[in-house]
């Protein structure tokens, strides 16, 4: 159920994003679902996510896909360094990734975009860690 | 026990695969994929952009007078120029009606709605219904832009206020030649306009025409806009005014593609 919600959110931000927005909201969701669920599909999701985009914004072929890929790669690259599960975490790489591709695939307007991104992923990242329905790193999963 | 995970595996194999993808998309192998995902995706788009556009009936309609009214402005100057004949005959007949495509707005480029201007467009015609790169897109009589690229049924239309827009325009009432160029959140700027030139506010610019032999570009006597501030330094080579243009092109649902 929360996955199929995590999809149908992710598509959603690639129509606003493609139509509406220039916002990069694909890339918060991809980020978000990588932050949350911490599976290797999450490449492939942000591949096809990425192809997607590049359809609907008349960009080069594989651009977004490779940019998001890398994104999900830094992510779990590390995991193991920092508390990637913490709410502050998706928040920083989210403006930080989101900078980076503003740079890269739009010219502006780029404080408006990010102050977007900054509000939108404090929702995504401080609600559920709010209600504590993050997953929790416990010694029976912790990589050392 | 520990589920074992793949990160490095997949990420490598996602990473070739992009490449492979990037490779194919250079030489339009996966142009099929690209217009059908367009297909899919713009209907919807077309309706998340007309929920967008705000419908303000008064303001709609003062902002339909304004422009009828510049267009009769327009008119005015032209016939009291020399050869009003022959100029009279150029407005009646350009742009050709023949020549005209009429296209649904499906969304919007680099944009916030009402916080940010969009650079460009997106429009429901592409290379099936004989639109190219280049041609020039118009409502009524006013320049709305031109198209940067195009699919099978899509186009990216690059909007007249665009940082990467750039055109030889006249204004109206004082013949003054400068090069209108796109300064992004919906201005335009009259730029190269020599200092002996008269510039005045509330002036109309029109373009002054750069089609080639192949019909791309823009036709001459189209409206860009109004003129709002003019900057004038007597040690510059030349003077800039800042222009406005006169249709509000983040609320635009129909446009028209000048076909050559």
């Amino acid at each position: 159920m929360i996955l199929a919600l995590y999809f149908f959110s992710l598509l959603l931000a690639i129509g606003l994003e493609a139509t509406i927005f220039s916002v990069p909201l694909t890339l918060v969701s991809i980020i978000a679902l990588c932050v949350m669920q911490r599976k290797e599909w999450v490449y492939i999701v942000a591949v096809a996510a990425g192809l997607l985009l590049d359809s609907l914004t008349f960009r080069p072929l594989g651009v977004n896909a490779l940019f998001f890929l890398i994104a999900v790669g830094l992510i779990f690259l590390y995991q193991k360094k920092f508390e990637t599960h913490h709410m502050l975490f998706g928040v920083l790489f989210s403006l930080v990734a989101s900078g980076i591709y503003l740079v890269l695939f739009t010219n502006e307007p780029f404080v408006a975009s990010m102050c977007s991104v900054a509000g939108l992923s404090s929702l995504i990242f401080g609600l559920p860690f709010f209600f504590q329905s993050f997953p929790k790193k416990t010694p029976a999963n912790f990589i050392l | 026990m520990k589920e074992k995970q793949y990160f490095l595996p997949v990420f490598v194999l996602c990473l070739v695969f992009v490449f492979f993808i990037v490779f194919l998309g250079r030489f339009g192998v996966l142009g099929f994929f690209t217009n059908s995902v367009q297909n899919v995706f713009f209907p919807f788009g077309q309706l998340l952009h007309s929920q967008t556009v705000i419908s303000s009936s008064t303001v709609e309609s003062l902002q339909k007078e304004n422009a009828s009214l510049r267009t009769q402005l327009v008119d005015m100057h032209a016939l009291q120029a020399d050869n009003a004949a022959l100029r009279d005959q150029f407005e009646t007949s350009v742009p050709l009606t023949n020549t005209l495509l009429p296209v649904q707005v499906v969304g919007m480029g680099n944009a916030i709605p009402n916080i940010s201007f969009p650079e460009n467009i997106i429009i429901h015609a592409g290379k099936k219904e004989g639109v190219q790169s280049g041609n020039v897109v118009i409502v009524k009589n006013e320049v709305v832009g031109t198209i940067a690229s195009v699919s099978d049924h899509y186009a990216v239309v690059q909007l007249v206020s665009s940082r990467q827009s750039s055109f030889p325009a006249i204004t109206s009432a004082s013949q003054a030649i400068g090069v209108a160029k796109g300064n992004g959140n919906g201005d335009i700027i009259l730029d190269n306009v020599l200092l002996s030139q008269d510039l005045k506010v509330q002036d109309t610019v029109v373009t002054k025409g750069n089609q080639d032999i192949q019909g791309k570009g823009f036709p001459p006597d189209l409206l860009v806009g109004k003129i709002v501030s003019v900057d004038k330094n007597p040690s510059s080579l030349f003077q800039k005014a800042r222009i406005v243009p006169l249709i509000p092109f983040d609320q635009l649902t129909m446009v028209f593609v000048v076909r050559n």
